[in-house]
Order: structure tokens, then sequence, then C-alpha cells
């Protein structure tokens, strides 16, 4: 099957106005390619055309999908909603646009879609989709309560009463912690009608009541399901806690053992388990419990649990300074640098009384460079200084606890010590928990990560040394006390992540994000929403495109595109004239200073292939050059018959009304309806459009290039040579212009039949450049380096 | 009327585009293939065929690849049309004729692709043979090295890919800029011109695939075409075709040695001293 010479059936008949032929082409077509979405897209407008309303939903549904399926989501959602021009109440489309801004990630727009698939489908029974609709929202919207209220409802209504509970209790957390007290109580009332002996509400209206200072009423609540046999886990755990919030630790105790036994993973159990063992001083079993719990909750992250049991810890053991070293690591993770500060301090005087003066100096040291104006810390610190002036700090490791920053950019470290000579080997520091590494040389060129990091602090007078890792240049200055100071970036690039407690440093800063412009605003994400309103306003949503135009330039004023934009539709401020710099698919093509912007013919199924209006017969696959047909005689156009002159006469009344609200000197709406006329194959007023554009600086390429490819869908291959061959006389014509003219003519020549300047053409790319499209195979090919073998075996043979 | 419809010929006898059912297979070709079908067979890295401009190197590759079936061989063949050529484009070449899927921009992900595909190929109970006409195109150290380090690719001690160039005897210096790729040539073969009686074999044959059921050519005439030709099956076919033409332009029904001459003289394939 043929497939270009079906399209360009059908294309004959559309122009016709044989619509019913013209489908018939296209489904004669689409039987063989059915994942064309392109053509399915047509043959809905077709469809259309002849108010087969039912049968242009089915195609233009499958368009959507197709194009849904393969990424394009703008085009996709274009084609919806073309369906909701027909039906606007048709809520599996609604669904499905709020399926895609949902992927696209713009969540207000998918919420209102989904909200109004939602409304659809209630109205119609289907619950299931109903739901569903509710369940996007609630994910895109987690804070809406009501939303979830609603969800919870449906879902009880339903039958999924679990789901629903956990929606109700979802929703009855959100009221609590925004202080909705009311609102609160009523929807754990709700629950409680909902559900009376059901273990979880149970629990969650015991922790509310727990919350509220009502230890003894949770316990009241909860203590009825208690029942010897019971072993679900949650239920157990939560009446431990809420046993020992109570003060009933026996209670606790017992509850939460069981709980372990049917689940030893159950880590609040053992948490509890582990407290109350502390407070009832058996803190040899708690400790055995400590450590694992600490491990846990530190891989969890879960900060505040990894306090609550040091504080207990701590209270049973005051002495002990790993406990505050440990505390002091948690109250950082909780930003709760006051706490932290104090501990230090704790653990610092723990120290200073203790036998361990060095590392007191150490903390203190740390404490004083936080704080110069702490003046009880200055006087310590002095003390000790003066205590240890003359004598070299020994190796040892320094250890504040599993962390040894205290912000960003400090390490507070000022002991550990190996060698650092000259300006080159390897700097080694070690800390407790924490290792990192570099090796450096002055050269400043190579970094390399891991291993161990490590200075000399034993020099003297000491001095502040400072690590730029990102150049390793080491620089030394005289200064008061030791310390490494590192940026943040630079840390990040030293230090690996390691287990909870090690350095709260990530790599993550260093990747450099997409510079945001002056608004604000992602470069990505103002790109999308330009495509996505260029592509509308071709899709006639006229105003979905002014929409978003709006948009852009209420967050940035000084966006041109979206100004020209808007302009071109009539509304909005007039575009400033300096150049654009956006990258755009096709229809911004120039600015005053010939900026590079190319203009990319390839139409290999991108989303340009439409954009650019040049895939005619609705194919991503027309593309020019794959067309194998011999040269046709040269022609001066089509002979019309009766038919079309009527059509033209008709058509001539809409362009002049079309060309009465243009200004002409409107460019780009010119370029636009030249590219509107050519895909509904009026080739010549497409020509008297480009026409106008081809005058127009700015829009010079794409004018002489949309030129020639009219001409030569028109068969007048000489005039379609010689409008590119202007093109290549533009002024300031980029490499990829010129390669893309030079490519274009070739082409034309070659179809023309014209093969000698058809090669040299060629070649002119050739020598510029070798691998510019397929130049080299277009080549080969008119060098007759082609053989006879059937189809099946040209693709073992490869030209380069 | 063409000439063709005066001597009655179903389709051009001498066109110099390569079509294998106009193989002439001689004696000379016959032994090329075989040596250079044992380097594939036998996996031994690198098979060179040599020659000069016209002999038929292109013919056999056409022909050779025609042979490779597709059933036991996982062949391509890569016609060099342009020097400018880089060595990361003909590896991306080489990956996708292999069928390696959306080769990738980088280098070492590329030869790591390549070289899974030619494992695969392998484990398919295929032989993966690239075919490289106008070979001394790739007139690049770089080149060279990156053909050298796919000849290296093995796996279980035998190799997983055969290269077979064809080329110009400038072939020669090309391998030369990658001694150690020199030394791993398995199998070389030049090709050299056409015997005259072979030539009048030749002729013969291809008049008799065109479908020509008499003689067009006198003795002399083609004992002329050999001469002028020095055996070159490319020149012997451009004679032959200007030859026909000239004598249905003069309504000759038997091409004598004088239009060869005449023909040959045009094409400047006869010394100016001679040819007065």
């Amino acid at each position: 099957m043929d497939k270009n010479q079906i399209m360009r059936e059908a294309q004959k008949y559309a122009a016709k106005g044989m619509i019913d032929k013209a489908i018939e082409e296209w489904n004669r077509y689409l039987a063989a390619n059915s994942t064309d979405g392109v053509a399915f897209n047509t043959v809905g407008d077709l469809y259309l055309k002849k108010r087969a309303n039912a049968d242009a939903i089915t195609a233009f549904r499958t368009a959507a999908e197709i194009f849904a399926r393969e990424g394009f989501h703008v085009k996709s959602m274009a084609v919806y909603k073309k369906v909701l021009a027909i039906e606007p109440n048709n809520a599996d489309i609604h669904a499905a646009i709020a399926d895609l801004e949902s992927t696209r990630g713009f969540s207000a727009s998918a919420s209102e879609y989904y909200a109004k698939a939602a409304e659809l489908y209630s109205g119609t029974g289907e619950v299931g989709s109903t739901l569903r609709c509710y369940q996007r929202l609630s994910e895109l919207s987690p804070q809406d309560v009501a939303l979830r209220t609603k969800l919870a409802e449906a879902l009880i209504k339903a039958g999924k009463s679990d789901d629903g509970i956990a929606r109700f209790l979802e929703a009855a957390a959100i009221y609590a912690k925004n202080g909705n007290d009311a609102a609160a109580e009523a929807t754990y009332g709700r629950l409680a009608e909902i559900a009376p002996q059901s273990a979880t509400v149970a629990g969650a209206v015991a922790k509310r009541l727990l919350q509220q200072g009502k230890a003894g009423e949770a316990v009241a609540r909860l203590k009825p399901l208690i029942t010897p046999d019971v072993a679900d886990v949650d239920l157990l755990s939560s009446y431990a806690e809420i046993c020992r919030a109570a003060g009933r630790t026996d209670d606790a105790v017992d509850a939460a053992k069981r709980a372990v036994n049917n689940d030893p993973s159950c880590i609040p159990a053992r948490k509890i388990i582990c407290c109350t063992s502390f407070q009832a001083g058996r803190a040899e079993e708690a400790l055995t419990l400590l450590a694992p719990l600490l491990d846990e909750y530190r891989a969890a992250q879960d900060w505040e649990n990894v306090l609550e049991l040091l504080q207990v810890w701590a209270a049973n053991a005051p002495e002990n300074p790993d406990v505050h070293q440990k505390l002091y690591d948690a109250y950082l993770k909780l930003d709760m640098k006051q706490e932290a500060r104090q501990e230090l301090k704790n653990l610092g005087e723990l120290y200073y009384n203790g036998d361990q003066r060095q590392k007191a100096f150490h903390v203190y040291e740390n404490l004083n460079r936080e704080d110069p104006s702490d003046s009880t810390v200055a006087s310590r610190l002095e003390e000790l200084r003066e205590e240890f002036a003359g004598s070299a700090i020994a190796d040892s490791e320094f250890s504040i606890g599993d962390e040894v920053a205290t912000d960003m950019g400090s390490i507070g470290a000022s002991s550990g010590a190996q060698n650092i000579t000259g300006d080159s080997g390897t700097i080694s520091f070690e800390l407790e928990n924490f290792s990192a590494a570099a090796e450096f040389s002055s050269s400043t060129s190579d970094t390399s990560l891991g291993g161990d990091i490590s200075l000399d602090m034993s020099k003297e007078p000491r001095e502040e040394i400072s690590l730029d890792m990102s150049t390793f240049e080491m620089e030394t200055s005289a200064g008061g006390g030791s310390s490494i100071d590192l940026s943040r970036d630079e840390a990040a690039l030293t230090f690996p992540e390691k287990e909870a407690g090690a350095i709260p440093f990530s790599a993550e800063g260093l990747e450099e994000a997409a510079p945001a412009r002056s608004s604000g605003i992602p470069e990505e994400v103002l790109a999308e929403n330009l495509d996505e309103a260029d592509f509308y306003v071709k899709q006639g949503f006229v105003d979905d495109a002014r929409q978003i135009y709006e948009k852009i330039l209420s967050l940035d004023p000084s966006n041109q595109r979206a100004a020209k934009g808007l302009a071109a539709l009539g509304g909005g401020q007039a575009a400033p004239q300096a150049a654009p710099k956006d990258d755009i698919f096709s229809l911004d093509m120039g600015n005053e200073s010939g900026a590079d912007q190319s203009f990319d013919l390839d139409l290999s199924g991108e989303e340009k292939a439409e954009d650019i209006g040049l895939s005619l017969a609705g194919s991503d696959e027309f593309v020019i050059d794959e067309v194998e047909t011999a040269a046709p005689a040269e022609t001066k156009g089509p002979t019309l018959t009766p038919e079309d002159l009527a059509l033209r006469e008709s058509f001539k009344d809409f362009r002049e009304g079309i060309n009465q609200q243009i200004d002409a000197g409107d460019a780009e709406t010119h370029y636009n309806l030249g590219i509107g006329y050519k895909e509904m194959g009026l080739m010549d007023e497409a020509i008297s459009e480009f026409q106008l554009v081809s005058s127009n600086p700015a829009f010079m390429v794409n004018g002489y290039t949309m030129l020639g490819a009219c001409y030569r869908e028109q068969g007048r291959f000489d005039d379609a040579v010689a409008q590119l061959r202007k093109g290549l006389d533009i002024d300031g014509l980029s490499d990829d212009d010129r390669y893309a003219f030079l490519y274009e003519i070739g082409d034309t020549l070659e179809k023309q039949g014209n093969t000698e300047e058809a090669i040299q053409t060629f070649e002119t790319i050739v020598q510029g450049s070798p691998e510019y499209r397929d130049v080299l195979d277009r080549l080969a090919n008119l060098k007759n380096l082609g053989t006879n073998k059937p189809a099946g075996k040209n693709q073992r043979i490869s030209y380069l | 009327m063409s000439y063709l419809e005066f001597y009655n010929f179903k389709e051009q006898p001498f066109d110099n585009t390569v079509d294998e059912k106009f193989y002439f297979n001689n004696s000379q070709h016959d032994e090329a293939q075989v040596r250079l079908k044992y380097a594939i067979d036998n996996m031994k890295g690198l098979g060179i065929l040599v020659g000069g401009i016209g002999t038929g190197k292109t013919t056999l590759a056409r022909m050779m690849l025609e042979d490779l079936s597709e059933h036991q061989y996982e062949a391509a063949l890569l016609v060099i049309v342009h020097s400018s050529i880089t060595a990361e484009w003909l590896l991306k070449k080489i990956a996708m004729q292999l069928g390696v899927r959306e080769p990738s921009d980088n280098r070492v992900e590329l030869i790591s692709q390549l070289f899974r595909r030619l494992v695969s190929i392998k484990a398919g109970g295929k032989k993966a043979v690239v075919l490289v006409d106008e070979a001394q195109m790739l007139n690049s150290r770089e080149i060279m090295e990156e053909i050298r380090g796919l000849l290296n690719l093995e796996e279980a001690g035998s190799k997983l890919i055969t290269f077979i160039l064809f080329g110009l005897p400038d072939l020669d210096d090309c391998l030369s800029l990658d001694e150690p790729l020199k030394q791993r040539t398995g199998v070389r073969f030049k090709l050299t011109s056409l015997q005259q009686d072979i030539v009048c074999d030749y002729i013969r044959h291809r008049l008799n695939v065109a479908g020509c059921e008499r003689e067009v050519f006198s003795d002399t005439a083609i004992r002329a075409i050999g001469h002028y030709s020095q055996g070159i099956p490319r020149l012997i076919n451009t004679i032959c075709d200007n030859a026909l033409l000239e004598g249905y332009l003069l309504k000759r029904e038997v091409v004598e040695d004088d239009l060869v001459k005449n023909v040959a003289n045009d094409l400047g394939l006869i010394p100016a001293e001679a040819a007065s």
C-alpha cells in the first residue's frame, strides 16, 4: 500500500468537498496504520464536517489516546477538547484531560477537570468512576479536607468501608492539626456511627482524647476492645501508649509485650517497653532495646522519637556523655538550636568535671565560635587554653556526637592530625562516625572522593586552614583557633552520606538547577506553556491560547513570545522589538539580530511536524524526501473543475472577511493563515499569504520555505526552487537554515528529475556538513550506487 | 525506437549498475568469494579485497552480501561515499546495521550496546559480518583503530565480528596507518583485470542475460574491446554500451572493431598518438 498515494487521494477528495470519499481513503490507510494519531484526528475533522458527531468523537478519542500513549500530552488534550466542543458533558473526556494535566504536573487544572468528571459521573450513577475522580482530587489537594470527607462518604456508600474509614481519619487528623476541633470531633463522631466496633476508629478516637489530655477517657475507650485474644498489633500498641501516658505502666508494658509477641518488629511497642524499663530502673534491659530502636528511628529520620528515647535515657543516666552527644545530634536534626547548644554545654561541663579536659577544650572552642559573646563559655575556654598552651594537641578522635557540623559550613574540628606536606598530598580527617576524604594537588584539577582527611594541627602557631575542596587549593592564614571551614557545596562534594547521624550535607544542592527567569518560573515550564499556547492557536482554540499568554504575561511581563502571541490574537500589549530568545518549534523564527534559529523540516514523527504544518496529509511520516514517485511533468497548477471554482468562490468571501480583520503588517497571523490554507489544500491562498510574510525579515526563512513547499505541491518545481534560492540570499542566514534550504532545493530538483543539479546541491551540503540529515544516503542514491535487489535486502546496505 | 529495440534486448546489457543477474562468475571472482567466505565462516576477523577501478569489487561485495543468508549471518554492507566520516559515525552506523536499537551517543555505552548485540547474534547461531565497500576512503588512523577495537571483541575465545574491506589498492595504505590492524588480516585477495578470453565470455554472458539471441559484436570487435578496456569490467561495459548505441545510430546489425575504436577514442581510452 502506497501510503503517500492514499494520503494524496484523501486530500484531493477533501479539497473538493467529497468528504465521504476522503473518509473512505483515510479509513483504508488507517486499516493498515492503526497507530497514526494524526490521521485519526484528520478523519475526526472530516466526520465533523459532515456532522457525523458520534463517528467524529470516536475518531478523536482514538487520536487522543494514541497521542497520550506516545507522550504527546498537549496534542492529546487539544483533541480531547475537540470532543468536549461536541459533547461538553462527556465525563470520560473530562477525566482523561484531568489525567493528562495531572501527569504534566498542572494540579489546579487537573483538579478542575476531575471535579467536573466526578460531578458528571455521580449524576449518572457511575460510582467507581466517581470514586476514582475523588481519589485523584484528594491526592492532588491533600489539604482539602472537605473533599476528603466527601470521598470518604462516597467510599462508604460504595461498600469500601476500610478505605472510607481511612479517609475520615485523615480528614479528622487534618482538622485537628489545623485546630478545627469542632470539625475533628464531628468527624470522629461520624466515624463512631459508621464503625462502632472498629479497632482503628477506637484507636484514633483514643489518641485524640489523649491529645486533649483525657488519658483516662482514652483508656476507657480502648479497654473494652483489649480482650485476651486480641492480636491486633496496632490496637495493642495504641493501648500501650495511652496507658503509659495515663501512668498505667504495668498495663502499658503488658500490652506492648503482647504486641511485640505478635509482631517483633512493632517499633512503637518496643519503644514503650524500653521507656517503661528506663522508668522502672531496669537500665540494662532498656539499653538492650535502646540501640536498635535508635537505629530504626534514625533510619526513618524520625527525630522526634529519637529525641524522646534519648531524653528518657538521659533522665536515667545524666552522667553519660554519650547520651548527651546523641541528644545534641537529635536537637540539631530537629533544628532546636537553643536546646542543642545547651546540650553541648552540658557535655562540656561533663568533660570539664571529668578527666577529659582536652575534649572539653574542643567543645568550648566550638561553643565559642558559635557565640563569642557567651562569657561563661569564653572564660572556660580561656582557662582551658592556658592549660594547654605550649603543648600539641595529640591525635585524637574528635567527637561532638555523631555530627561535627553545627551548621552548613562549619566542621568545627580542631584536632586530628596527619600529614600535610607541601602543596600536595593526602588530607585525611577522621571523626567519630564520620570520615571523609580527598586527595588534592596544587594543580587544582583532580579531586577524588573517598579516603580520609586529616590535618596536622601540631603546627605553631595554630593556624586557620581553609580548604577549598572545589579547587583544592590549600590556603593557610594565621588566626585564632583551628578549624576547617568548608562551604556547603564543597562539603557536599566531599562528604558522602553515611547512615543516620552523618553530616547533613547532600549533593543535591550542587546540581545545577535550571536557571529560573526573573519571574521565578523555570525556563522549561514557560517554554512548555508557550508551546501549548502556540499549538492551541493552530488548532483554533484561541481562548485557551489567550488565557495562557495572559497568565504568562501576568507573571513575566517582559516575555516577548507571550506578548507577540497575545498581540496576534488581538489582545494584550504590543510585542516589544527586542529579539526573542526562547526555543520555539517553528513559528517564531527570526529576530533582528539574525540569531541562529533553525527551522527543522524533519517530519519524523515529532510534534514539530504538525506545528510546522507540513504534515498536510496528517501523517508524521509525510516526509517530503520519502515520496518515491517519478518526477511528474511540471505543471502550472491543477485544472479547476466547476466544483473547485464554486469552492473557491465561497472561500473568497471567507478570505476577504478574514483579511478585513487582520492588519497587513501582522505577519505572524498571515503566516498562520498560510499554514491553515495549506493544510486545507488551498495552495494559491497559502502562497498569497506566504508571499506577504516573506517580505518581513522575521519571517523570510519560513516564508520562502513554505513557498517552496507550496509550489512543490503544485508541481511547479522551477518556482519552488526559485523561492528556495531566494531563501539562500537572506542576510545573516544561519548554517542550519542554509543547509535546510539547500536540502529542499536538492529534493525538489530530484523530484523534478534534474539529477545532476540535485547531486551538486547535495554535495554542497556534504562539503559543509556530511552528517546533515540523510544527505549522504540521498547523494549515494542519486549517484546510482543502489542495487536492483528486492526491497527487503536494501536494509542491509547503508551509505556513509 | 531505442537501441534495445533495435538489437532486440529485453534490457540494457551493459549498465554499470550492479545487478546480480548479470553477475559473471569467472574463476577469479570465484576464488575471491571462496577465500572471503572462508574468512567469514571461520571468523578470521579481517578480510581484504583490493582491485583497480572497475575490476568488479562492488559487484563482488554485493554478491557476497547476497550469498550471506539472513538465517546464518547478520551481515551489513557499508558503502563509503565520502571521506569525511568520523570513527564515531562509523561505529554508530555499524551498530545500527547490526541491529542495535537506539544506539547511544556515548561511545563507551555504544560499544557496550554493540558488544551485547554481537553476543546475542552469536547466541542465535549467526555470524556477524560487516562488508565495507570503497574502504580506501576510510583513510584515518582513528577509523582503523576503531575497526581494530571491534575486532578485539571476543567471547569464549572466538571473535564476534568479521570485517571484509573492499577497496582500491590505496586500501593497503589505509591499513598501514594501524600496523596491528594490518597484521590481523586473515585473508587478502587482489582482483586483476580479465584476460582476453574471459572478456569474450563476459560480453557474451551479459548479452545472453539481456535476452540477445544473436551475435551483435564481431570477434574483432570483442578483441578490440578487450584491448581498449584492458580487461577492466567497468570499461568493458562502457565501451560496449557506447558501441551498441553507435551501431544503432549507424544502423549496423553487427558492431565491428572500427566502431569500437571510435568509441574508445571518444572515451579517451586511446593515447593521442595511437589514435591518429
